[in-house]
């Protein structure tokens, strides 16, 4: 039983430290490929493409030494999600076409590029999800603020502020699983009074009214937290306009500069291949 | 030697809508040298934290003004300064933390500082060092426990090298032993020429400094060592403060020892001073040890196990083949170290959790049973969770108490199930019912969040650390509300580091470490293991302590001895039968 268990269902945000070849590349490095290949998932038309894209994000798990079993029940939590998307995919871009049903009840129709771009879209979200664990898992936050910072760093030339800014989601990240354990700590104690949970019945308007005790807590703790939080940031010298130093300096090595290629390399092979 | 801190005739108040500005200090005036060592006091609302708001240059004064080693707080420019001068670490320690990771966490100040890359790791390393986090460097922030987290927020101090550190209510969340190592922390800085300014509520730290300043009302109304706070009865009785327990402890075993000081104030100094038995030896003791009686265990839990996470790679096992019975009628404490699995075995009851392996049975309820109607086992079980009043979610105090029996399908006027459970825990119905939550006092808030369990009228009460974060007055209020449930036949299972407190009202204890249980009783018998609790990361409670070192020192006491009650009816014995004769 984990009707509680909000912490564990984020596989998002869980830094996995195995300190494997891809968690010693430059943070820099490693947010622009990452990015790279969400970009070119996004935007890929070809199945072949996607493939490539998809064992790319397989491999770099295996690389990364994060487990394969672990990802993959990642996806099952958005999984009705996906189905029902492909599910309405399939129905529409068949009633679209003009492609022979394999098929049909009323205007119901479903012919091969319905099922094709159905299955199009779960690859898609699957790969997704993949790449999105594995820069979870070999990014730590504290490597998304820092790359983040050096490759908005040119922005500060045009009077951005990248060093606040990446203050800023540093401390996003850093609230993400307290507010999933305050989360949990108040539907503990709401369930404890009777509070009934997941209740199938009622309509959207009740559901909501039924969270609503739950959100009040949850927002009052966290203003509360932040307001401690901002002081004890002041106590400790923070001042917006300091110049800050900091612990971490990385380097970019031969490494990075293969880990780079490839990355350019499948995406544009995805993107730009000789697939129909 | 110039003064390093002084206040100059300070006066603040937090602005407020409201028409009458309470202000939270008066008039204050205090200078302290560096290397001091000294302890700030005083009840909830006395202006404190406050107080050391002022010192770190958060808060600026009304009226008169704060030096710190001769910059005037009021000077914009001299903040960066100030601020790594004084250091502050707060009631709670999550709160501020602001990186994910230790080091980056640890790293943040001396950032701020400006300090070059080298400068900052040497910080780091060194604080981390000082804290014993050593190996706790690359580890995730929100996964520490209390403990932990509470050094990591000193250790980000420490990295700005302070001059002062002022600790604001920073033991209030820990266990004992975790209570302990802060203090043994505190102290060692101070060695270190660290000028350390302590707020607590608890006597036997303030004990340890050389100097106590007792706030009353915003205003300084005592300055002076603990030897004359603590011996000046005018002041004591005034503003109602307790003895530390070690001196309490010292005047009432002057009465069987007279040989005795009673100028004592810590437990150390106090066992330290405790003499060898010089009567004669009898053995008209008889041997009083209970029988442990559980066939009828209305909580019976057989071999549970439980793992967090289950087959993720974040798994960590909370549970193991643990065993539990609780008798009906019987208050039951659960005490353990932090970390031990009391609160996951609380929510085992209350059915939050369901059981991995093992069986759990609740009165009538099997909690393994899939279909089992929870809103039947909440009616019967309602749990407390820590810092309850954290959930409050109602804006008025009526409809706050009322949701539970609301929801749980309550038959009769709901006005009289809250207005039992708002006299249950002293609070007046009808000054009260009306009250918005959000203007409550931390203790009336803490009533409110109890009376929210009792309104579901349960008969098995699970609490979980009731007396966290109270100040000495609302954690003795909260006694009495035990006291009166205990009365009404309320079975009530507590897990709780502060059982110094709780000892008269408790009748067995389990101590549980590392997920398993390792003993159960008659809870003065329990307590009187001191060994025992050690070997589990525990303290034990002092009068268990005293009798220990009494016995080794030839004293022949054999009943199980664990409140000042016991042992002085022991010592009573004792005197009678073998001195004065």
């Amino acid at each position: 039983m984990s009707d509680f268990e909000y912490l564990s269902r984020i596989s998002l945000g869980q830094y996995l430290a195995t300190n494997s070849m891809i968690h010693r590349l430059n943070p820099g490095v490693k947010l622009a490929g990452f990015s790279l290949m969400i970009l070119a998932m996004t935007v890929c038309k070809s199945w072949q493409g996607l493939l490539i894209l998809f064992g790319t994000a397989l491999i770099f798990l295996l690389v990364s030494r994060v487990s394969i079993k672990y990802a993959l029940r990642g996806l099952l939590t958005p999984l009705p999600f996906i189905l029902i998307l492909a599910l309405i995919q399939i129905l529409m871009v068949s009633y679209q076409s003009s492609q022979p049903a394999w098929f049909s009840w009323h205007f119901l129709k479903i012919n091969w590029v319905g099922l094709l771009s159905g299955a199009i879209l779960c690859l898609r979200f699957s790969a997704l999800l993949l790449l999105l664990t594995l820069s979870s898992a070999t990014l730590s936050t504290l490597e998304i603020v820092h790359g983040l910072d050096n490759l908005l760093r040119p922005l500060g030339k045009i009077g951005i502020p990248s060093g606040q800014a990446a203050m800023v989601i540093q401390i996003m990240l850093r609230f993400i699983p307290s507010l999933a354990l305050n989360a949990e700590k108040i539907a503990k104690s709401q369930a404890s009074r009777g509070a009934v949970w997941g209740d199938p019945k009622g309509n959207l308007f009740q559901k909501t009214r039924q969270m609503l005790p739950l959100l009040l807590p949850l927002f009052t703790i966290s203003l509360q937290q932040a307001d401690a939080l901002a002081e004890a940031m002041l106590a400790r010298g923070y001042a917006s306009r300091n110049t800050r130093t900091s612990l971490k300096r990385y380097t970019s090595g031969i490494n990075d500069l293969i880990f780079m290629t490839l990355t350019m390399a499948l995406s544009g092979l995805a993107l730009f291949g000789p697939f129909k | 030697m110039p003064d390093f801190i002084i206040v100059d005739n300070v006066s603040f108040s937090y602005p407020s809508h409201e028409l009458q500005q309470h202000a939270a200090l008066t008039d204050i005036r205090i200078t302290i040298q560096e290397g001091e060592f000294a302890a700030i006091i005083g009840p909830n609302g006395s202006g404190k934290s406050t107080l050391a708001r002022l010192l770190n240059a958060l808060l600026l004064p009304d009226n008169g003004r704060v030096l710190i080693d001769g910059m005037d707080t009021r000077e914009q420019r001299g903040h960066a300064k100030i601020r790594s001068q004084v250091g502050l670490v707060f009631q709670r320690p999550q709160n501020q933390i602001v990186a994910s990771t230790v080091e980056e966490d640890v790293a943040f100040g001396p950032s701020n500082q400006g300090l070059t890359l080298n400068e900052i790791n040497n910080q780091v390393d060194k604080a981390l060092i000082r804290t014993g986090l050593s190996d706790y460097r690359q580890r995730p922030s929100h996964l520490l426990s209390a403990g932990e987290t509470q050094r990591l927020a000193l250790a980000g101090v420490l990295a700005m090298q302070p001059r002062c550190i002022i600790f604001d209510e920073t033991t209030a969340m820990l266990d004992p032993m975790g209570r302990e190592m802060v203090m043994e922390q505190i102290r060692g800085l101070n060695q270190q020429g660290i000028t350390i300014l302590l707020i607590t509520h608890l006597m036997e730290e303030a004990a340890l400094a050389n100097r106590i300043l007792l706030l009353h009302d915003g205003q300084l109304v005592s300055d002076n060592t603990p030897q004359q706070i603590f011996s000046d009865k005018v002041t004591l009785e005034q503003y109602n403060l307790a003895l530390p327990p070690a001196r309490q402890a010292a005047l009432e075993l002057h009465k069987f020892i007279p040989a005795l000081s009673t100028d004592i104030f810590s437990a150390n100094d106090l066992l330290s001073a405790l003499p060898h038995y010089a009567g004669e030896l009898h053995s008209a003791v008889k041997s009083n040890i209970p029988t442990a009686d559980n066939a009828d265990g209305y909580v019976q839990i057989h071999n549970l196990s439980f793992t967090y996470q289950r087959n993720s790679p974040l798994a960590h096992r909370a549970l193991r083949d643990l065993n539990l019975q609780v008798t009906k009628r019987h208050t039951h404490a659960l005490i353990g170290a932090t970390g031990c699995g009391k609160s996951t075995l609380l929510q085992h009851i209350n059915g939050l959790l369901r059981p991995q392996n093992g069986s759990v049975q609740v009165g009538p309820f099997d909690l393994s049973d899939e279909t089992l109607d929870m809103r039947k086992l909440r009616r019967l079980t309602t749990l407390a969770f820590q810092q309850p009043e954290d959930q409050i979610f109602e804006q008025y105090v009526g409809d706050e108490i009322a949701y539970a029996p609301r929801h749980l399908g309550y038959q009769g006027k709901l006005a009289d199930v809250v207005a039992q459970a708002m006299q249950a825990v002293g609070l007046d119905f009808e000054a009260y019912k009306d009250r918005m939550t959000s203007n409550l006092s931390g203790g009336e808030k803490r009533k409110v969040a109890l009376a929210s369990i009792l309104a579901i009228q349960g008969e098995l009460l699970l609490l979980d650390e009731p007396l966290a974060g109270l100040d000495p007055r609302s954690a003795n209020e909260l006694l009495q509300t035990l006291h009166h449930l205990q009365k009404a036949g309320k079975t009530i299972l507590i897990s709780t580091h502060q059982y110094d407190d709780l000892v008269p009202v408790l009748q067995d204890v389990s101590l549980l470490s590392h997920g398993q249980d390792i003993l159960h009783g008659e809870a003065e018998t329990i307590f009187s293991q001191t060994e025992a609790l050690r070997e589990a990361g525990l303290k034990a409670p002092l009068a268990a302590q005293i009798a220990a070192v009494l016995r080794r020192k030839g004293w022949p006491l054999s009943v199980p001895i664990a409140s000042m009650k016991t042992l002085s009816a022991s010592l009573e014995n004792l005197v009678q039968g073998g001195w004065h004769e």
